[in-house]
C-alpha cells in the first residue's frame, strides 16, 4: 500500500523537476545564443543583458552558465582596459548579483565572490576618488568592502528547520483529522515548537 | 488516479512555459523579498504565502523570483486537478471535467495569476479544498465523513486567515452545507473544530516572531497586539482596511447593481458570451437533480461575485487601476464557481445530445467542444506570455546601473519600491546605493527598508537625520536621484527641482535650500548632458519590444519610462553637429493615471542622423506598449486620449 503511494509521488516530483529544468534550459539556450549574436554585432550592452538571463536561469553544472560567466568576465576586462569603468562595474555586478539571486541552501559558485567583491570595490573606489567623494582609494575601497562583506540574510539552517517544521505541523494536523491517532497530535505539538524556535532563530 | 496526474502535469507544464522568468510587477518584489528574508510583507503580512514561497526558494535551480512564481503555477495546477476530480465525480463524465479544466485554464485572469508571483492561486486552492469537502458530502460520496469534513474545514479556514482574507467569505456557503448536515453536530465536534481553527490561525504568530524592529527586512512592523491588529486587519489602508470595507457591505445597497454589472463584465471578459447559455443549463440541471449543491455553489458565486464586488468594485466607471488591481485579481474564486456551473451545463447538453438519432455525434461533439477553449491559448501567448517579460527586472537594473557610486535613490509607488527591494536586497545589486521609499509623492517621511542603518548610517549620515535640507550637499555632489519626474504633489517641490539625467531624474536644490551657496548651472548642465550621453551604453530599452504581455504597469509605466528616456536622449543629439536631416518630430505625450490626464509633455525634436534610430525605437516602443490593450477593461470606456 505504502509503495503504491511512494512511487507516484516520486514520479510526480521527478516530472516537476524535469519540466522546470527543461524550461530553464530553454531560457539559458535562448539567452546564450542571443548573447553571442549581440557580441557578433558589436552590441556589448545587449550581450551583457542576455548573458545575465543565462545566469539567472541557474541550473547546477550548466556549461552555458560557465560560458556566460566567462564572456561577462572577458567583457568586463575589456571595458577596464578601455577605461570604461562604469561598464566594467555593470558586468562584475551582474555576475555577483546572479549568484545571490540564485542562492538556495548555498550560493552557487560562491568561490568567485571574493574576486568579484575586490574588482567591484576597486572600481567604485576609483570612481569615488574621481568625483571627490572620498579622500583616497583606500578609504573608498574599505567603505565598499565593508558594505559587501555584510550579509543580513536569515540563517539557512534555521530557515530550513522553520519551513520543514511548518510543513510537518500542517501535515500532522491533517493526518490527525483523517487518522485520529494521538501520536499525530504529539508530533504536531513538537513540530509547532520547532517551527516557532526556527522562526525566532533564523 | 492516472487522469489526475496527467491533468496536474499538463496544466503545470503549460503554466511553466509561460511563467515569469524573473520579477514581475505589482506586489511580487515585496512578496519575494519578504519570503527570502522571512520578513513581513505589506498588510495583512501573508505569512502562509511567505512560508510556502520560502520553501521553494531552497530549490537548487532558477532565480529566487522564478522559484516564488512557481508557487502560483503549482497551486493553480492543483486547483485545476481538484476541479476536474469534482466535476468528473459529480457528473461521472470525464469529458465534462476536462471541459471545466480547459475553460478555466485559458481564462485570462486565472491564467495570468498562475504565471506570476502572487498569493491568489494559493487562496483559490484553499477555497476549492473546502468546497470539495462539502460537495462530496452533499453528493454522498464517502471520501470523507461529516465529522472529518467539519474538522478539515475549520482548519483550512484558520490557515486561510494567514493568506488572503477573502477565504473567509466561503463561510456563507459552508454554513448552508452544515445546516444540511445538522446530525453531525455534537458539542465535542464543535469544540475540536474551534481548536483546529486556532491551530490554523496560529500561523499568524509568524507576524510577531518575524515582525520586530531587529529583523533586517520588514514592510510592516509587528511589536505588540496593536501592531498585530493594524497589520492583520490592514488598518494602514484606512478606507480599504478589512473591517472598514466589510462594514460597507450593507450600506448604499443600490451599488449592488453596479457590482453585479461589473461581475458580469469580468465573467464575459474571461469566458465570452458563449458560456452564459451553458451556465443557465447548469443551473437548470442542478435545480432538477442536486438542489443542495445548487444552493451551495450559487451562494459561493454570489459571495465571491456581486458581494465581493460591492465591497471592492461597485463604481459605475471603473478606473484602469481598479481593473488592474481588483477586477483582474479578486474574482478568481468567482470564476471557478462560474466554471463549475458551465461544466454542469456542458454535461447536461451532452446528455441531451444523446437523444440524437446519430451514434457518432453524441460521442464526438462533447469531446471536440471540451477541447475547443484551448484555441484561446493563442491569445494567452500574446497577452499573458510572461516568459518574455524581462521589463520589470531590466528597468530596475538599468536605473541602478546609471547611478553614480554612493547615490541616494528615492523611489515612489509599489512597483518601483518593490522591484528595487528585490534587486538590491535579495540580489545585492549596487549595494553602494541607498534606496529610500515613499508610497506616494506627497509622503513627507521616507522609509528606509532599502537603506538599512546597520549598513549605511556611516556612509549617508545626512539621510539618517531625516531632514531633507541636510541632504542638499549630496545633491550638490550629484548623488540624489529618483525614477520619477517631480510633480506638484511632491512635498519638497518648493525646495527641490529635478532634471532628466538618463533614465532617472536628478534632484537639485532651489534657493531656499541653498543658503548662501551658488549653484553652478552651467556645470550642472554639462554634467547632466554627459550623463545622458554615456547612458546609451547602459540602457536596454529593447526589452519593451520583446515582451508579449498586456500587463498595464509594464506598458503604461515601465515602457513609457524607456520611451521618455529615448526622447530625452534624442534631444541631446539634436544639434547641428550631429547632422540635421531637416525633419522635426513634434508630439504631445499624455501621462495617464487612473484614466485622468495627469500631465502633458510636449516634444519638438530636430531629427539628426545621430538621433534618428533612437526616435524610431521610441515610436516602436510606444506602439508595442499601447496601454489600452489591457484585456480587462471596458472598450466602451475608451477615452479620447491618444498618446500622440
Amino acid at each position: 500500500m505504502k509503495q503504491n503511494r511512494i512511487i507516484p509521488a516520486i514520479l510526480i516530483s521527478g516530472s516537476i523537476v524535469v519540466l522546470i529544468i527543461l524550461r530553464l534550459s530553454l531560457d539559458q539556450w535562448q539567452g546564450y545564443s542571443h548573447g553571442l549574436e549581440s557580441l557578433k554585432k558589436g552590441d556589448q550592452k545587449s550581450a551583457v543583458m542576455y548573458f545575465d538571463r543565462v545566469l539567472n536561469a541557474h541550473i547546477p553544472f550548466s556549461p552555458l552558465e560557465r560560458k556566460a560567466t566567462l564572456r561577462l568576465t572577458e567583457l568586463a576586462s575589456g571595458f577596464e582596459k578601455e577605461k570604461k569603468y562604469e561598464l566594467a562595474l555593470v558586468c562584475y555586478e551582474t555576475i555577483r548579483t546572479s549568484r545571490y539571486l540564485t542562492r538556495h541552501v548555498f550560493i552557487p559558485d560562491s568561490k568567485d565572490i571574493p574576486f568579484l567583491n575586490n574588482k567591484i570595490a576597486s572600481i567604485k573606489a576609483q570612481l569615488l576618488v574621481k568625483d571627490g567623494m572620498v579622500k583616497d582609494f583606500k578609504e573608498g575601497y574599505d567603505q565598499q568592502m565593508g558594505i559587501m562583506n555584510k550579509d543580513f540574510s536569515p540563517s539557512v539552517f534555521w530557515s530550513l528547520v522553520a519551513v520543514s517544521a511548518f510543513w510537518a505541523y500542517i501535515g500532522f494536523i491533517v493526518l490527525w483529522i483523517f487518522k485520529r491517532k494521538t501520536v499525530y497530535i504529539c508530533v504536531f505539538c513538537l513540530a509547532f515548537m520547532v517551527w516557532i524556535t526556527g522562526l525566532y532563530l533564523a | 488516479m492516472l487522469q489526475l496526474f496527467i491533468i496536474f502535469l499538463s496544466t503545470f507544464a503549460t503554466f511553466l512555459f509561460f511563467l515569469t522568468p524573473n520579477i514581475n510587477t505589482g506586489d511580487a518584489g515585496d512578496l519575494i523579498t519578504s519570503s527570502y528574508y522571512l520578513g513581513v510583507a505589506h498588510p495583512s503580512g501573508y505569512p502562509l504565502y511567505l512560508l510556502v514561497a520560502k520553501t521553494l526558494t531552497f530549490l537548487p535551480f532558477g532565480n529566487i523570483a522564478f522559484k516564488v512564481a512557481l508557487v502560483s503555477a503549482l497551486f493553480s495546477s492543483l486547483s485545476l486537478t481538484l476541479l476536474y476530480w469534482l466535476i468528473s465525480l459529480l457528473t461521472r463524465s470525464r469529458v465534462a471535467g476536462l471541459f471545466g479544466v480547459v475553460l478555466l485554464l485559458v481564462s485570462y485572469s486565472f491564467f495570468t495569476q498562475s504565471v506570476v508571483a502572487k498569493f491568489y492561486p494559493l487562496n483559490l486552492f484553499l477555497i476549492l479544498s473546502i468546497c470539495a469537502v462539502w460537495l462530496f458530502r452533499m453528493h454522498d460520496i464517502d471520501i470523507i465523513d461529516d465529522e472529518r469534513g467539519i474538522y478539515i474545514t475549520a482548519f483550512i479556514f484558520g490557515v486561510s486567515t494567514a493568506n488572503h482574507h477573502t477565504g473567509i467569505l466561503l463561510l456563507a456557503p459552508v454554513v448552508f452545507a452544515l445546516y444540511t448536515r445538522k446530525s453531525a453536530f455534537k458539542l465535542k465536534t464543535i469544540m475540536i473544530a474551534i481548536l483546529l481553527f486556532f491551530a490554523g490561525f496560529i500561523i499568524n504568530a509568524y507576524l510577531f516572531l518575524r515582525g520586530g524592529e531587529d529583523r533586517f527586512f520588514n514592510l510592516a512592523l509587528v511589536r505588540d497586539l496593536d501592531d498585530f491588529y493594524g497589520v492583520f486587519f490592514r488598518q494602514v489602508y484606512k478606507g480599504a482596511g478589512t473591517i472598514t470595507v466589510a462594514a460597507t457591505a450593507f450600506k448604499k445597497l443600490s451599488l449592488y447593481l453596479n457590482a453585479a454589472k461589473n461581475v458580469i463584465f469580468v465573467l464575459t471578459a474571461n469566458f465570452g458570451l458563449f458560456s452564459f447559455p451553458l451556465f443557465f443549463v447548469g443551473i437548470y440541471r442542478l435545480l432538477k437533480k442536486e438542489l443542495k449543491i445548487l444552493i451551495f455553489m450559487a451562494s459561493g458565486l454570489l459571495v465571491y461575485g456581486p458581494f465581493l464586488a460591492k465591497l471592492t468594485l461597485s463604481e459605475q466607471n471603473v478606473s484602469e487601476r481598479d481593473y488592474y488591481i481588483i477586477a483582474h485579481q479578486y474574482f478568481i474564486p468567482a470564476l471557478v464557481f462560474y466554471v463549475f456551473f458551465v461544466s454542469i451545463g456542458f454535461y447536461q447538453t451532452a446528455e441531451w445530445l444523446k437523444k440524437l438519432p446519430s451514434k457518432l455525434l453524441p460521442k464526438a461533439l462533447p469531446v471536440i467542444f471540451a477541447f475547443f477553449p484551448l484555441v484561446f491559448l493563442v491569445s494567452r501567448a500574446t497577452d499573458s506570455n510572461y516568459s518574455t517579460n524581462y521589463v520589470p527586472y531590466q528597468l530596475t537594473k538599468d536605473m541602478y546601473s546609471v547611478l553614480p557610486v554612493d547615490s541616494v535613490f528615492l523611489t515612489f509607488g509599489d512597483d518601483q519600491i518593490f522591484q528595487s527591494f528585490y534587486l538590491k536586497e535579495v540580489g545585492r545589486y549596487r549595494e553602494d546605493t541607498c534606496q529610500l521609499a515613499a508610497t506616494v509623492t506627497s509622503d513627507a517621511v521616507w522609509k528606509f527598508q532599502g537603506c538599512n542603518s546597520r549598513i549605511y548610517a556611516g556612509i549617508f549620515p545626512a539621510v539618517f537625520t531625516k531632514n531633507v535640507k541636510k541632504m542638499v550637499p549630496l545633491m550638490l555632489k550629484n548623488r540624489f536621484y529618483s525614477p520619477d519626474l517631480m510633480t506638484k504633489e511632491f512635498t519638497y517641490s518648493k525646495y527641490l527641482y529635478n532634471r532628466a539625467a538618463s533614465l532617472i531624474y536628478e534632484y537639485l536644490p532651489r534657493k531656499p535650500y541653498l543658503d548662501n551657496q551658488e549653484l553652478d548651472e552651467s556645470s550642472i548642465n554639462r554634467h547632466i548632458t554627459d550623463q545622458m550621453k554615456t547612458s546609451g551604453d547602459f540602457i536596454n530599452y529593447n526589452v519593451c519590444l520583446e515582451h508579449y504581455t498586456d500587463d498595464y504597469i509594464t506598458r503604461a509605466n515601465h515602457c513609457m519610462r524607456y520611451f521618455t528616456y529615448l526622447l530625452e536622449f534624442a534631444k541631446v543629439y539634436s544639434d547641428k553637429e550631429y547632422g540635421k536631416t531637416g525633419a522635426r518630430l513634434k508630439f504631445s505625450y499624455h501621462v495617464i493615471e487612473d484614466q485622468k490626464e495627469k500631465d502633458i509633455r510636449s516634444y519638438d525634436i530636430a531629427v539628426t542622423k545621430r538621433n534618428e534610430p533612437y526616435l524610431i525605437d521610441a515610436i516602436d516602443i510606444n506602439k508595442h506598449n499601447d496601454w489600452k490593450l489591457f484585456y480587462i477593461r471596458r472598450q466602451e470606456q475608451e477615452d479620447k486620449k491618444t498618446v500622440f
